[in-house]
């Protein structure tokens, strides 16, 4: 059994629990060290709940996505990474005062980790709040020379939270095929 | 020698008019050249079961003189054209067509000259009627009404099923143009984004002038010019399609588009060549208001429906001018989660975010068919979200993920299968 993980981050209310459990093959589940059934191998950070939800790929994978409370270290992420790390989508909400103050300190968190992971950025309640427009996070990124995927999303599409994953696939290599 | 009739559809579904090419080209001669500009058109074909379909055959009439055969499910009472009913039966269109053609060759001899070119004797196949004949050729009546005559007189001409083409005309074949057909009432709304050129034309030379198209000549340069006009005087700006005064309203303020007309006459309008022809523009006062929800489906994003018009005004094919050797770049990811998404466009944008790669090279190295690539290209450069990278080379390098490869192979077919 071979066991791959995704982590969803982002702050409280961004739609992290709802987006796992928009697309996972089980029900979504709050977990911990000894509850994982993929255990976390964790250095830094002291034991925390995270919700789980897994993507069962036949008998022989899993994929297993994690949402972290807000505000984690890049230690604790980088340790979820650390084996089987498919790498990280960050969920902003647009109905907050300052989207951008939370995108730079979860820039700021991730530190080398997101120059390091494949990410991509999930923009929700854009229903609720326009601005920032996708054109403007752009812009903001480049300011960090960073270039990653941005898009609306609302975290109870299937088919946007599925986007976003498969992005972060072909973001890792773009020439990975579906039916190989 | 075989005799091309060119051959245009309106407001069809791609499938249907897919596997009608499929039907005529195993019949005999006539040799049928499907075209997509109303303007070289003998005979066109309007589907009336289609939205709109009353605009349509209004646009195509005002572009088309040639006689029109109207698929429809009950018989439309349109004198003027030739009603051939769904579900559809090859010999029934096959009927229709003869009908069309003896409709061409009465108004040649009545004329004293027949005006289209298909009916030069040397004509010999259809790609040659593309590529060697001038619209407007002349030949004298006697010779028409005598190439007509034998075409439509004898017994084994294809507009009688003759047992030789009964043999081409399988069970399957009947199933697949019913099924098609049925398609138009049952709309399926894929979208006919890539086009149907074969890889190898765009490695042809001597083809690969069917792997551009210049914008100008569709919708796309109609939406591009209301578009640029609305955000220039900051005022709402109304592209008017047709004569009934429907048609596309552009709000600069709100960076979006409200359609009376639905897609499916706007698609078609799209992929056809000369399409912008029947725009007008008019500006709006500046208190004209939005009606509708966000959640009306008219109501989009200008690039949204920009994307789109691009996507069909191109199928498959680049802007001229367009060197599909120079690497591109991409200047900002398109909204996927609320765009039409095109086969392959998330791995097109992946590479060129971090890789700029010609367009060709781009086709080689994702192991896809080029119409892919070269469709997003068009549609992500209608709305600027691709640049030609200056003075890059393209790069082949990858990071290393092939220890990841099989899970994520694996993980897109389960997410692939679920959308």
């Amino acid at each position: 059994m071979s066991d791959y993980r995704i982590i969803f981050c982002g702050t409280a209310g961004a739609g992290k629990a709802t987006a796992i459990e928009t697309v996972s093959s089980t029900p979504l589940a709050k977990t911990n060290d000894s509850a994982n059934r993929a255990p976390i191998r964790r250095t830094a950070a002291p034991t925390v709940a995270l919700d789980h939800g897994v993507l069962n790929l036949g008998e022989t994978d899993r994929v297993h996505l994690y949402g972290t409370p807000a505000l984690q270290s890049a230690d604790f992420v980088q340790d979820i990474l650390s084996e089987g790390g498919l790498g990280l989508v960050l969920l902003i909400d647009n109905s907050r005062d300052a989207p951008f103050v939370d995108l730079d300190t979860y820039l700021n968190i991730l530190g080398d980790v997101s120059s390091e992971t494949a990410f991509v950025i999930g923009v929700t309640k854009m229903d609720q709040s326009e601005s920032p427009g996708l054109r403007e996070y752009g812009d903001h990124l480049r300011g960090f020379k960073l270039h990653n995927p941005v898009f609306e999303v609302d975290a109870r599409k299937q088919r946007d939270v599925s986007i976003l994953i498969q992005t972060l696939l072909y973001t890792l290599d773009p020439k990975v095929r579906a039916n190989c | 020698m075989p005799i091309t009739f060119k051959l245009i559809t309106v407001g069809l579904d791609p499938d249907v008019r897919t596997t009608l090419e499929a039907v005529l080209r195993k019949n005999a001669p006539p040799a049928w050249l499907f075209v997509d500009d109303m303007a070289v058109a003998d005979i066109g074909i309007v589907d009336l079961d289609a939205h709109d379909s009353t605009q349509l055959l209004g646009v195509y009439r005002a572009r088309c003189s040639g006689p029109t055969l109207v698929l429809a499910v009950g018989d439309p009472g349109l004198d003027d054209a030739i009603w051939v009913s769904k579900p559809l039966k090859p010999a029934a269109l096959l009927a229709a067509l003869g009908t069309a053609i003896e409709r061409i060759a009465t108004a040649g001899m009545a004329r004293g000259v027949v005006s289209t070119p298909e009916f030069a004797p040397k004509v010999e196949c259809a790609n040659d009627v593309a590529t060697k004949t001038s619209k407007g050729t002349q030949i004298d009546a006697a010779s028409a009404a005598d190439t007509t005559a034998d075409t439509v007189a004898d017994n084994t001409s294809p507009f009688t099923v003759s047992p030789a083409n009964k043999q081409h005309l399988t069970d399957k074949n009947l199933r697949d143009i019913a099924k098609a057909a049925g398609l138009t009432q049952t709309e399926r709304r894929r979208h006919p984004s890539y086009g149907s050129i074969e890889n190898q034309a765009y490695l042809d030379p001597t083809q690969c002038h069917l792997c551009f198209y210049d914008p100008k000549d569709y919708l796309q340069d109609t939406l591009r010019r209301g578009i640029d006009m609305a955000r220039s005087e900051n005022l709402p700006v109304r592209i008017m399609l047709g004569h009934d005064n429907n048609g596309i309203s552009v709000f600069p303020t709100h960076d979006c588009v409200q359609s009376e007309v639905r897609e499916h006459f706007l698609r078609s309008l799209s992929m056809v060549k000369g399409g912008n022809a029947i725009a007008t523009f008019q500006y709006l006062s500046a208190g004209t208001r939005l009606t509708g929800t966000s959640a009306e489906p008219r109501l989009q994003t200008t690039s949204t429906l920009m994307w789109k018009v691009a996507l069909w005004s191109a199928m498959g094919r680049v802007p001229t001018g367009t060197d599909p050797e120079r690497p591109v770049k991409l200047a900002y990811w398109p909204n996927f989660t609320r765009i039409f998404l095109p086969h392959h466009a998330i791995q097109i944008a992946a590479l060129w975010s971090h890789h700029p790669t010609s367009l060709f090279k781009t086709a080689d190295m994702l192991g896809i068919e080029h119409r892919y690539v070269f469709s997003f290209y068009s549609a992500a450069s209608a709305i600027g979200a691709v640049t030609f990278a200056h003075g890059g080379q393209p790069s082949t390098t990858m990071r290393d993920h092939t220890g990841q490869q099989h899970s994520s192979s694996r993980l897109l077919n389960y997410l692939g299968s679920r959308d």
